[in-house]
């Protein structure tokens, strides 16, 4: 429960524990992470001092390279390293672009993305997890304590599906994810506390493989997002690859091996690289079959070859500024941020549509962790930047499929999150029981240019006359940007079961299994943590429970109530001094159960408290 | 329950509302209610903070937005806008939108021309805004919010429509 603290913020429930907590920005490229460190958000350093690791893992025959250690096998190993892993999360196989000019052998079998490696199929969830659990361990090396949570970065246009398999990937690395943020609102939080600036701000994002728009007002440390667009697959890895297909065709290059393909896009990015400070620049390397290869770029070809693609990141600012209801003159800063933002072409093309100078102030590359770990510092419960507050919005609109192959839409883009809609349904045969609803997420009309969630069956509809029945479905999208759906049947008050089939990503047991198997080894581990985890949850709950009921018991419960949840805090008291976590857990759910009704009164009371002193002043109409 | 969106922002139920009080209030609220205040805390804590929060999100969009706040007001007073019984629309304002229909769709690649159309629509949209104070004032004349209300939702799509034709042009 632990409510209480919403009457006293900033107040943590172990004030004299420090929690060590950290901000991961898990990039296509190269990830990050990042602690608050006397206050002040520090980018954390290997042992050989990197600060950006590649985001690129080695699966060897019995043995995980990942980040630097993995970058030896790139060339010798292509098929087998894994990089910009990012771009396959919540994909399917028909989804990823250039699939030929990759190195990887697909399992074809699957409309999921399963890459075959010398340590057999692996998801790219499970690739992300490789990376994440590798970022836990040097943030730990490096501050000499366990991590207990994390905030971690996603591009701000990444659908629901795409988030989850980011969670379902740090759930895999035994991360506590205390919040999904996106990138361009923990730049803001980085540069808007940096630099104190207030003020309507664009952030532009362009990483390796994703791009994000986000307009915020920021004020008074509320971080408010007015609206956010993008493009889920625009990066900089698609500069490497326009610059791979010229020197595909100048030099009449097919039927490349894995090894070739992946020497390509690696000759290609270090053009790309060096022509944001060269005018022009030539390439000289050897193919695998002997064959030399020397390929001279200059600037303005580059330019002019990839101005397509960053045409295709205005398109996303018109719209957002027109969500936002904003003219271009009220923008007071445009901030760059991801590598991608040093090209020479992109500056420019950004200068001249908002007409002012972009702001490159922080480290493109380290501002988004440097955000996300001051996020991390204040969820964790560490006082600190009390009044910060992020208000966040779902980037896509949300509907259900109607007749026709139609969407309607439910939650529209650029709603504030957490929002929650409910929209009601009837049955039409006599004595229906069961109901389909397909969930999408896009903003076009029909069904089949939308992204598919999932199929929900509502089942245990009582029977009853056609048109009678009056099923209310409610979605709901959380503060990570997570969907929700529960139904209820509205004349038996009934609560309709939901059996979620996800469109893409992994299934329960699929989820299940994996974590099994990376366990395997450690099973004993497991259930001592498992039991300190419940220790100190059950723990928690008490004090919280005592301290609210100390505080606001008397006026909100009754005698009954009251004694009910006292009898529950002994029980629970009394096992935590045995060591059976299954009962633990149980005893602490049901202490949660009894303090619920609790808890909400508490939320409204907080509500009043929140406006205390601001009394209703008289309007004339 | 889900409660009246006025008495949750602490604003009297009018159709005025002072729209720096709104943030105000709304900003107060969720510092004390949103999920990040209950990151590290459990389920239940975070889930009734959605809850509420998702609660207030919705009254604070529906009020601030001028339409959408006639809308809800109508309905606080039991008039769904929604209702076959409203569909009639005044005749001049029918010709008024099939004008510019026609105007959004012969000019939907004249940059120009959008732009000059979008301000016109919006003049249109601000005088009828304007009106609807009195209509709500003391209910005076609720039959022509309700119309007025109408008109303006049909204002909104017609302006989306001309905004989404602008960012494809140029």
């Amino acid at each position: 429960m632990a409510l209480l603290q919403i009457a006293e913020p900033g107040q943590s429930t172990l004030p004299h524990q420090h929690k060590l907590s950290i901000g991961i920005d898990l990039g296509t490229t190269n990830s990050l992470v990042a602690t608050v460190q006397s206050g002040l958000p520090t980018i954390l350093k290997d042992k050989d001092d990197h600060v950006l690791i590649p985001s690129v893992v080695h699966y060897g025959k019995n043995i995980t390279h990942v980040g630097h250690d993995a970058l030896p096998f790139l060339l010798t190993d292509a098929k087998n390293t894994i990089v910009s892993v990012k771009r396959f999360m919540g994909q399917s196989l028909n989804h990823i672009q250039y699939k030929d000019a990759l190195p990887y052998e697909f399992d074809e079998t699957s409309q999921d993305i399963q890459l075959k490696t010398e340590q057999g199929i692996k998801h790219p969830i499970e690739v992300s997890a490789d990376i994440l659990k590798k970022l836990k361990t040097m943030a730990e090396v490096s501050l000499c304590g366990e991590v207990t949570a994390a905030v971690i970065t996603v591009p701000a246009y990444f659908d629901d599906t795409q988030r989850q398999a980011t969670k379902d990937a740090a759930k895999l690395a035994g991360l506590n994810v205390l919040r999904l943020i996106n990138e361009p609102t923990a730049a803001a939080v980085a540069y808007g506390l940096d630099q104190k600036k207030e003020g309507t701000f664009i952030i532009y994002d362009l990483g390796g493989g994703t791009f994000d728009i986000s307009i915020l007002k920021l004020h008074q440390g509320v971080f408010e997002v007015l609206a956010t667009n993008g493009h889920p697959h625009l990066g900089g890895d698609d500069f490497d690859q326009a610059i791979a297909e010229m020197i595909k065709k100048t030099c009449s290059l097919n039927q490349l091996n894995h090894e070739d393909k992946r020497s390509l896009i690696m000759e290609a990015k270090k053009i790309k690289e060096s022509l944001s400070t060269h005018p022009d620049v030539t390439a000289k390397f050897t193919l695998s079959n002997g064959k030399d290869i020397v390929f001279t770029l200059n600037r303005d070809t580059f330019i002019l070859e990839t101005n397509d693609l960053v045409q295709k990141t205005i398109q996303p600012i018109k719209r957002a500024l027109s969500d936002a209801k904003l003219p271009i003159t009220s923008i007071d800063g445009v901030v760059m941020v991801g590598g991608a933002t040093r090209m020479p072409h992109i500056q420019s093309e950004i200068k001249t549509f908002f007409k002012q100078e972009p702001l490159n102030n922080l480290n493109p590359d380290e501002v988004v962790a440097l955000g996300a770990s001051r996020q991390a510092h204040t969820l964790a419960g560490n006082k600190s930047d009390q009044d910060l507050l992020l208000l966040d919005v779902t980037p896509l609109s949300l509907g259900i499929e109607t007749m026709g192959g139609l969407v309607e839409k439910i939650i529209h883009r650029n709603s504030t999150i957490p929002v929650a809609k409910a929209q009601e349904f009837t049955t039409f045969k006599d004595g229906q029981t069961a109901m389909s609803i397909h969930v999408l997420q896009g903003e076009r009309e029909r069904v089949s240019d939308c992204r598919s969630l999932a199929n929900f069956t509502l089942t245990d509809i009582p029977p009853m006359v056609a048109g009678s029945a009056k099923i209310r479905v409610a979605f709901q999208i959380d503060a990570d940007g997570l969907l929700s759906v529960s139904a209820r049947e509205l004349s038996t008050n009934k609560e309709t079961s939901v059996t979620v089939k996800p469109s893409y990503g992994l299934s329960e047991e699929q989820m299940i299994h994996m974590l099994t198997q990376s366990f395997e080894n450690a099973e004993e581990d497991k259930k001592i943590r498992a039991l300190s985890e419940a220790k100190i949850e059950g723990e928690q709950i008490i004090t919280a429970v005592q301290n609210a009921l100390h505080k606001d018991g008397k006026h909100l419960l009754t005698q009954d109530e009251i004694k009910d949840i006292q009898n529950a805090i002994y029980t629970l008291s009394s096992s935590l001094k045995e060591s059976d976590a299954d009962l633990i857990i149980g005893l602490t759910k049901n202490l949660n159960a009894l303090t619920e009704s609790f808890a909400s009164k508490l939320m409204d009371q907080s509500v009043g408290n929140a406006l205390k002193g601001k009394s209703i002043d008289k309007v004339n109409l | 329950m889900t409660q009246n969106f006025f008495t949750l922002l602490n604003l009297p139920e009018a159709f005025v509302v002072d729209l720096k009080k709104l943030d105000q209030h709304y900003q107060a609220i969720q510092k004390e209610i949103h999920p990040d205040r209950f990151a590290s805390l459990n389920d239940e804590a975070k889930m009734e903070s959605v809850k509420k929060t998702a609660q207030v999100n919705d009254a604070y969009q529906t009020l601030k937005s001028s339409v959408r706040r006639a809308e809800y007001l109508l309905h606080l007073y039991g008039f769904d806008i929604n209702e076959e019984k409203y569909s009639a629309v005044p005749q001049d304002f029918l010709l008024q939108q099939m004008e510019w229909r026609e105007e959004l769709e012969v000019n939907s690649k004249n940059k120009e021309a959008l732009e000059k159309l979008a301000s016109e629509v919006s003049i249109k949209k601000n005088e009828k805004i304007d009106l609807l104070p009195t209509f709500f004032h003391e209910k005076n004349n609720l039959p022509d919010a309700i119309k007025l209300t109408r008109e303006l939702n049909f204002i909104e799509k017609i302006e989306q429509h001309i905004d989404d034709a602008l960012i494809e042009v140029s």
